[in-house]
Order: structure tokens, then sequence, then C-alpha cells
């Protein structure tokens, strides 16, 4: 069992979501996506959302019951959840029993491709995006981050890429060297 | 493990012994067996019994082995329950994980999960305690030839055979046998305590050891399905 730091007691004042979104590289190798989540959690107060291939998401639950899930806890209020979670499924393309798959059975691929749509139908403001990028041939890698960047620039969306020093990210607005340099960048942007 | 979930643990491990405790003191039977020693009179039996100290003696020393076992099976019990929470523990890391990640609260989760947990053991116990008590005659058996190779040593079950196995002491000394004190005692004794009694009273022991367990075990289910209602988890961000 993993055990997290609580960063919250460190930092009382909260950061707002900048208004403009943005991509961020972390150079450093041994950060985990649990200590940048929970950092990015006592900054904002607001838990990020992760794209990775253990999809988290509640594992005993279908692709259809996370869906329907996250949404209700994003949008509680929103009373026609199935149609939302209807409307962002269907540019997919996606077949009756692949919903009805656990996301551990789907292909990494499309794993991350459902992450993707299910953070976009949360609202997320962060977005913390795992070592798999760099495992990827280069057009799929291409592929993804042509993605990150069309968010970005169109949302209020912060991406934040772990890396390694000899990760090359000329997509990146940034490079950062350490973990406590995230909480300079959005002050600046607030 | 984290500190929330030990002191879980160390509560609920109290909690457990007390309830056995309380079980083995106030069940019947051993108030029954018990009340043989202390207040003699009190017994409509006692009788039998109060002419034969050297049986009592005995009874008394198997009480005290009885009480030693009941005391040894909770041990174990408790560990082996600690240990199959550990063992669950390791196959849900993942889940645990997960659900951190979603933002969930440390120790409200631990407590979610123990629970979970303990409510998944306690039905499977409960449902165990049902097919016993269905199956409890080829069960009891089977204990009661168990426990007289446990407890062989003591006299109680030696002179009991050795009983058994005697002519009747009025055939022997019918038959012209010798009129020893060893003679005249398991005379005494044969006319006394009939051995069908003495299994009846182990028997009873035996109903005391399962009483225990289903009062710590539907209790404990009580108190788990209360904790659930006061402690539901929330995911704060989704």
């Amino acid at each position: 069992m993993t055990m997290l730091r609580n960063y919250s007691t460190h930092h009382s004042s909260r950061i707002r979501p900048p208004h403009t979104g943005g991509i961020y590289l972390l150079k450093d190798a041994a950060l985990s996506i649990e200590q940048t989540v929970n950092y990015v959690a006592s900054l904002t107060h607001h838990f990020p959302g992760t794209l990775q291939k253990n999809a988290v998401v509640v594992p005993y639950l279908t692709v259809r019951e996370n869906f329907y899930l996250f949404a209700s806890k994003a949008h509680p209020k929103h009373r026609k959840i199935d149609l939302m979670v209807e409307d962002a499924v269907t540019p997919l393309d996606l077949s009756e029993d692949t919903l009805d798959q656990s996301f551990d059975s789907l292909p990494p691929a499309l794993s991350l491709r459902l992450q993707w749509v299910l953070n976009q139908l949360c609202d997320r403001d962060f977005l913390v995006i795992d070592r798999w990028l760099w495992e990827l041939p280069k057009e799929e890698r291409q592929d993804w981050v042509q993605l990150f960047r069309t968010s970005a620039k169109e949302t209020p969306l912060i991406l934040i890429v772990l890396g390694d020093e000899s990760a090359a990210a000329p997509f990146a607005d940034k490079e950062l060297d350490a973990l406590e340099e995230l909480s300079t960048v959005f002050n600046q942007k607030n | 493990m984290n500190g929330s979930l030990f002191s879980f643990y160390f509560v609920l491990t109290a909690i457990g012994l007390l309830l056995s405790v309380a079980a083995l003191k106030f069940s019947l039977s051993f108030l029954q067996v018990h009340g043989w020693f202390t207040d003699p009179s009190s017994n409509k039996h006692l009788t039998i019994y109060l002419e034969a100290p050297a049986f009592l003696r005995t009874l008394e020393h198997y009480e005290a082995t009885f009480t030693q076992i009941f005391c040894l099976f909770s041990m174990i019990g408790i560990g082996l329950f600690f240990f199959i929470h550990l063992f669950i523990h390791y196959f849900r890391r993942r889940e645990f994980r997960n659900y951190l990640l979603m933002g969930e609260n440390i120790f409200s989760l631990s407590i979610q999960l123990v629970i979970e947990q303990l409510m998944l053991l306690t039905i499977s116990a409960s449902i165990c305690f049902v097919l016993v008590v269905l199956f409890s005659r080829p069960l009891m058996d089977l204990l009661t030839e168990w426990e007289k190779t446990l407890i062989q040593p003591t006299t109680f079950f030696s002179e009991l055979e050795v009983m058994q196995e005697m002519d009747s002491p009025k055939e022997v000394l019918e038959a012209g046998g010798p009129f020893t004190p060893r003679t005249i005692h398991s005379m005494y004794m044969y006319e006394t305590v009939s051995p069908k009694l003495i299994t009846v009273i182990q028997k009873r022991l035996w109903g005391q050891i399962l009483e225990g367990l289903f009062v710590f075990g539907s209790s404990s289910f009580l108190f788990h399905s209360l904790l659930l209602k006061w402690k539901s988890v929330r995911m704060h961000q989704a």
C-alpha cells in the first residue's frame, strides 16, 4: 500500500485555476504521479485528473458505470447524466460491449482515450500525464501532443507532463526541474 | 498499514476479547459447573457429587484446562482474523491507491475498506455457524473425540475409561475378588456417577464454545453495520 504525504498543511493559500491553459514538463525522473497529484491538490484544493496506463477509476465498475459515477460527482445538479455521458462517448464510436467492460480489460490506447474523454466530461482544470507519452512511437505521440496543445489553447486546462532529463518537449510552455516550481508558475499566472 | 488502521484493529481486538470472556463467564454451562464448586447446596444434583470430592477435583482440573483451550482458541481466532485482513488489503492495494488519487480521505477510506472486509468475514462466519448448527451432531462427536485426545493426560478421562472398562465392583466382589480401597472407591464411583452424565457435561462445555462464537459473531455484525451507517465515505471530488 502506498503512503502518500499530505501537503495541504504546508500551503494555506488557495490558488485558483488560471484563465489560460498551458503545458508544463516536469523533468524530475524520481517524481511519482502520486506525489504530483498530491502537490497539485494541496495548491489548488482540487484533485487533478490523471492520464496513465492504470486508469484511476473504480476497478470493479464497468466503463459506463465509471462515466456515470464521475460525471454525477462532477455535475451534481445535472439532471440528465445519461445523455451527457452518451454525448461524450458517441464520437469515439464504441460498441456496447466495450462500454460494459472494465477499464483494465481494454487495450492501453483505448483506455487512455477514454480517460481523456472522462476528464473532459468532468471539466478538469488540471491534468497530470504519466510517462507513457515517451514510450509511444513518434506519430502517436504527435497526435497526443496536438490534442494537448489544442486543449491548452482553447480551454483553461493545465497539463502537467511527467518526464525525465532526456525528455525533449518543444510543445511545453515551460520545463520545470522540481515539483515546487509549479507553485511559482501558478502564482505568476494568477 | 497506517496508524488509524492499527488503532482500529486494537479496539476491535479488545472488544472481541471482552465479548468472548463475557460469553465464557455468563454462559449457562459455566455458571452451572462453577456453581458446583462455589455453592454446592444450591444445586439439587449436587447430593451426588458431595460424596465424591475426588471426582469434583478432576472436574475442576478439567474446567481449568477447558478455559485455557478457550482462551487459546480466541487468541488464534483474533490472529487469523487480523492476517486475513492484511491478506485482503494486499490484494486491494491498487483500488486503495486509485481512491487516494481521486481525492479520498485516507482515514475514512481505511475505515470503509476495513468495515467492508469485516462485513464480508462476519457474513461468511455466520453462514458457517448456521451450517454448524444444522450439522452439529456429527461435529459434536468429532469434537468430543478431539477433546479426549487433547485432555488425555488429566485423570478425568483415564478414570472414566477405567470405570467403563472395569466390571461392576459388585460383580468383582461377588466373584471373590480382593476387597481393596481401590475396589471400594471404584464401586463408590460406579454407583454414584454415571458416564452418561459426564458425556452430557462434556457436550455442554463444547456447546459453550459455540455459544460464545455466536454471541461474538452476531454482536460484531451489529457493531459493524452501525459503524457503516455512521462512517459512509464520500468522494470529495471525482
